[in-house]
């Protein structure tokens, strides 16, 4: 206990134990997972004494089987989806909070997954089979514990009917991850949505748009892709509430549609493209003016950095800028 | 209204509404149990806390001064971080000095709802980080011993049980 004369200029490594740890309790098994391979420190401290995850990858039932008669009350199962799967969830259903499937073959799985009373994770992977997730389940009953969902190798293409099913059986749902092939994902009424991530063909356009004005928490929106299309129309419609846009698509971003996105995302305090981009310095400049409040990841094409700022995203920068003229 | 007076660590004193400085559960131990009089006119000394922070910190005891008890910490509680009030998270908008320098002062200060939301605000930065990210974000050094990571996968095996 210094006495402390002047502004002390401390840093998380301040923080006295207890508060880590009080941070640390509202982050999810995975999260803290994360957290526990920061520095040592965080090492000892992210994990929980419960923290166990029972991770089977071997084809060997057997060895899977002997947890059948264990007493230890897992929280947390990750194994191929099959009949063992199926088996030590029906005995561990009590505890598990977090639970990872792979090779998902059928939607039956979430159904059955719905009435574990403390389940709050959910990681499925589909394995791309087309075939696969076509039969989405009607509701079968609300999982109210849920707020992590991630969907991955979704290979059908039955997002609709999927649509209504997350929006029916997660009404808590704070994290959403879905990676598919083909299709376009469209979600609504979740309304404590606060991060959504989208790995595939990705469109912004008025569709998607209207789903995010039915989700008011969503502060974060990450989409990986192809290519991002930004057809929006004359009247843009706004999602003022969005503030954190994490973008990366193999096509590159160019300074029209960066510009474009500060008008679609008005709130927005940090813009991040992941992937090379054809933005001019100028181009950047030009949304720094549109959004000051907002901190831009984007690097500048070489070619602009050679030709210096100005010339090449004149045109534009031209409705901000007022100067340049073609 | 009863006032007391409150003095920083710099030697700045505040006079402040009892109501709103007993948010701090220390200072109501000071006055409840110690029996320090703030009728004597004297001042309260925190010396673990800055002006410029107290300042920051009775702003938002003044604002929070007629919330009801929150309910009893249940440990099996889903415990939420979207339920931030939007005025909290305007107040928390700030570097992370003075987030920090915040909650080390609420924390001496014993007032466990501004620690709770500081807390969440923490927690929401830490979300859907890598390690690496997390690094960056709080500028926290790798401190694992060069080339350790398989080593450091291999502790964590006392949380995944590989079979």
């Amino acid at each position: 206990m210094s006495l402390a004369p002047i502004l002390t200029q401390p840093t998380i490594a301040d923080l006295p134990n207890e508060m880590l740890e009080g941070i640390f309790s509202y982050l999810e098994f995975t999260e803290r997972l994360a957290a526990s391979q920061v520095c040592r420190h965080w090492h000892g401290t992210a994990l929980q004494w419960g923290d166990v995850r029972l991770s089977l990858c071997s084809s060997d039932k057997s060895i899977g089987e002997r947890f059948l008669t264990s007493g230890r009350p897992y929280r947390h199962l990750e194994m191929n989806s099959d009949l063992l799967a199926e088996k030590l969830i029906t005995k561990f259903g009590a505890s598990l909070e977090t639970i990872v499937l792979t090779n998902v073959e059928s939607w039956d799985w979430l159904g059955s997954l719905c009435g574990l009373p403390h389940l709050r994770s959910l990681n499925i992977k589909c394995n791309y089979r087309y075939d696969a997730l076509e039969d989405v389940p009607l509701v079968v009953q609300p999982c109210p514990t849920l707020r992590w969902l991630t969907l991955e190798e979704i290979g059908s293409n039955a997002f609709p009917a999927l649509n209504r099913f997350i929006s029916a059986t997660f009404p808590a749902l704070v994290y959403l991850k879905v990676e598919y092939y083909s299709g376009i994902f469209r979600l609504s009424n979740l309304p404590k949505l606060q991060h959504l991530e989208m790995i595939g063909y990705n469109q912004i356009d008025d569709g998607l748009l209207q789903d995010f004005k039915t989700l008011p928490d969503l502060r974060t929106i990450i989409l990986h892709g192809r290519r991002l299309e930004c057809g929006y129309p004359d009247h843009v419609l706004r999602s003022d509430h969005i503030r954190t846009v994490q973008i990366g698509t193999d096509d590159p971003l160019d300074d029209d549609e960066l510009l474009q996105l500060t008008e679609v995302f008005p709130g927005m305090t940090s813009f991040n493209f992941t992937r090379w981009s054809l933005c001019t310095i100028a181009g950047i400049d030009a949304a720094r003016r549109k959004l000051p409040n907002c901190a831009f990841d984007v690097a500048p094409t070489e070619d602009s950095m050679e030709l210096g700022s100005g010339s090449d995203g004149a045109d534009s920068s031209s409705d901000t800028d007022g100067t340049d003229s073609s | 209204m009863s006032t007391i007076k409150l003095e920083t660590s710099d030697g700045v004193k505040f006079t402040v509404k009892t109501q709103v400085a007993k948010c701090s559960g220390t200072i109501r131990t000071m006055l409840e149990d110690i029996g320090i009089n703030p009728q004597d006119g004297e001042a309260i000394p925190l010396s673990n806390v800055h002006s410029t922070i107290l300042q920051k910190i009775l702003v938002w005891a003044e604002h929070h001064v007629d919330d009801p008890e929150p309910p009893r910490d249940d440990a099996d509680a889903a415990k939420r971080t979207d339920d931030i009030c939007s005025w909290d998270e305007d107040f928390l908008k700030v570097d992370q000095r003075t987030l920090f320098d915040v909650m080390l002062a609420a924390n001496y200060l014993d007032m466990k709802q501004l620690i709770a939301v500081c807390c969440k605000t923490v927690a929401n930065m830490i979300k859907g980080k890598t390690a690496d990210q997390i690094r960056k974000t709080f500028n926290i050094e790798n401190d694992f011993p060069p080339g350790d990571e398989d080593k450091i996968r291999l502790r964590n095996q006392f949380c995944e049980e590989r079979r």
